[in-house]
């Protein structure tokens, strides 16, 4: 894991890399440093002091959101300012964390850990997909489906993961025949809606037992329903 | 010389008797906390390290020529470049546990920032005799290592 430190104090630059001696840390006294660091580099966290010499973290904050390759990145303020007003404006910015100085090494190593564990469960949440017992895995291009509670890994073909996530990106909208095509053709394809059916067909065969959650919506197309009816539970 | 003789005094600041009620005041601070001594000695890496130590070690020597510089802007009436080290000041003080001297320099980094001179003045005067005792008080853990 890279965590960026944009820290003027000698002192707290110490402190905190041997707070987070585990990590691989890297310093900028500046936001102007910091800046051209990030350009370079890809960092795992941005720790982030409010005062700064020149421009203040806030600018640096603001900066890091407005830029589409770091936004995601999770920010730390780390300062002595006490403020409210302080503490609200960092986080309007952006910023995922504030801590105080003077501050207890275990207290920040334990907000560190906490953030890098819940930006790993988001990412992988965001890799995957899972609409009842039927779960996606978008980088891996795999379906499997809960068979006797165990898991099953079901071969589909591309039009068909396409049709399945298409209707997975919301649970229980309907999704007519045209949108599926343009999900699984796109655009300029030059397909009858009715094949369509005739995918969802075989995407449905191929899901066995949990065929029940695409819903076909009469006159209108499909929709993937998370929670079924009693009698459709049962 | 030692590092206390090094102490800058400004022409402008002596005013000794006015002052002495608001240093006592930030007397219930300590002039070293141990707590936080404690801390950063949390982040030593083996039984001969002592990061505590290292860091007020390098206090002691760097400081006396951010103060020097300070009282050479606060002479010129520079309350922007003092606000900046008041601040530098204040961080440094409260990295090492010297929660009076960082005190007195926050009291210092606002009123400069605010531009009020004369109140600046006055935060200066007490900040320098705030420095003065931590100094003493710090040389003698780094002697003895033992808190007053």
């Amino acid at each position: 894991m890279k965590v960026l430190v944009v820290e003027d104090s000698e002192e707290y630059q110490k402190i905190i890399s041997r707070t987070l001696s585990h990590y691989a840390i890297t310093l900028a006294g500046s936001a102007e440093d910091a800046f051209v660091i990030l350009k370079k580099e890809h960092f795992d966290l941005i720790l982030v002091d409010i005062n700064l010499p020149k421009k203040d973290g806030y600018s640096l904050i603001s900066e890091i959101q407005s830029n589409d390759e770091l936004a995601d990145v999770p920010l730390m303020c780390l300062t002595g300012r006490k403020d409210i007003t302080d503490k609200i404006t960092a986080f309007s910015l952006g910023a995922d964390d504030y801590i105080t100085k003077p501050f207890d090494p275990l207290e920040l190593k334990a907000r560190v850990e906490s953030r890098f564990k819940k930006n790993h469960r988001k990412k992988s949440q965001d890799l995957t997909t899972t609409v009842g017992e039927i779960e996606i895995d978008h980088a891996r291009h795999r379906v499997t489906i809960m068979v006797d509670a165990e898991k099953k890994e079901v071969t589909v073909t591309q039009t068909e993961f396409k049709i399945l996530c298409c209707l997975a990106r919301r649970p229980d909208q309907v999704y007519t025949r045209d949108q599926l095509l343009v999900a699984a053709w796109g655009e300029d394809a030059r397909v009858l809606d009715r094949v369509v059916d005739a995918h969802v067909c075989l995407l449905r065969k191929k899901l066995g037992p949990c065929s029940k959650y695409i819903k076909a919506v009469t006159g209108v197309g499909y929709k993937l329903t998370p929670m079924l009816s009693k009698s459709n539970a049962a | 010389m030692s590092a206390a003789s090094k102490l800058p005094i400004a022409a402008h600041t002596n005013q000794d008797n006015v002052h002495e009620d608001q240093v006592n005041k930030l007397s219930k601070l300590a002039l070293l906390d141990k707590t936080a001594v404690q801390r950063l000695r949390g982040l030593n890496q083996s039984d001969s390290d002592d990061f505590a130590l290292e860091l007020i070690q390098e206090f002691l020597v760097k400081s006396p020529a951010k103060l020097s510089l300070m009282d050479q802007d606060m002479t010129a009436g520079n309350l922007s470049a003092v606000y900046q080290e008041a601040h530098a000041l204040k961080s440094a003080s409260a990295a090492i546990g010297a929660m009076r001297l960082a005190q007195v320099a926050e009291r210092l980094e606002t009123s400069s920032h605010s531009n009020l001179k004369k109140r600046a003045e006055q935060d200066y005067f007490i900040l320098l005799k705030i420095y003065k005792i931590t100094q003493e008080a710090l040389q003698k853990f780094c002697e003895t290592n033992t808190f007053e």
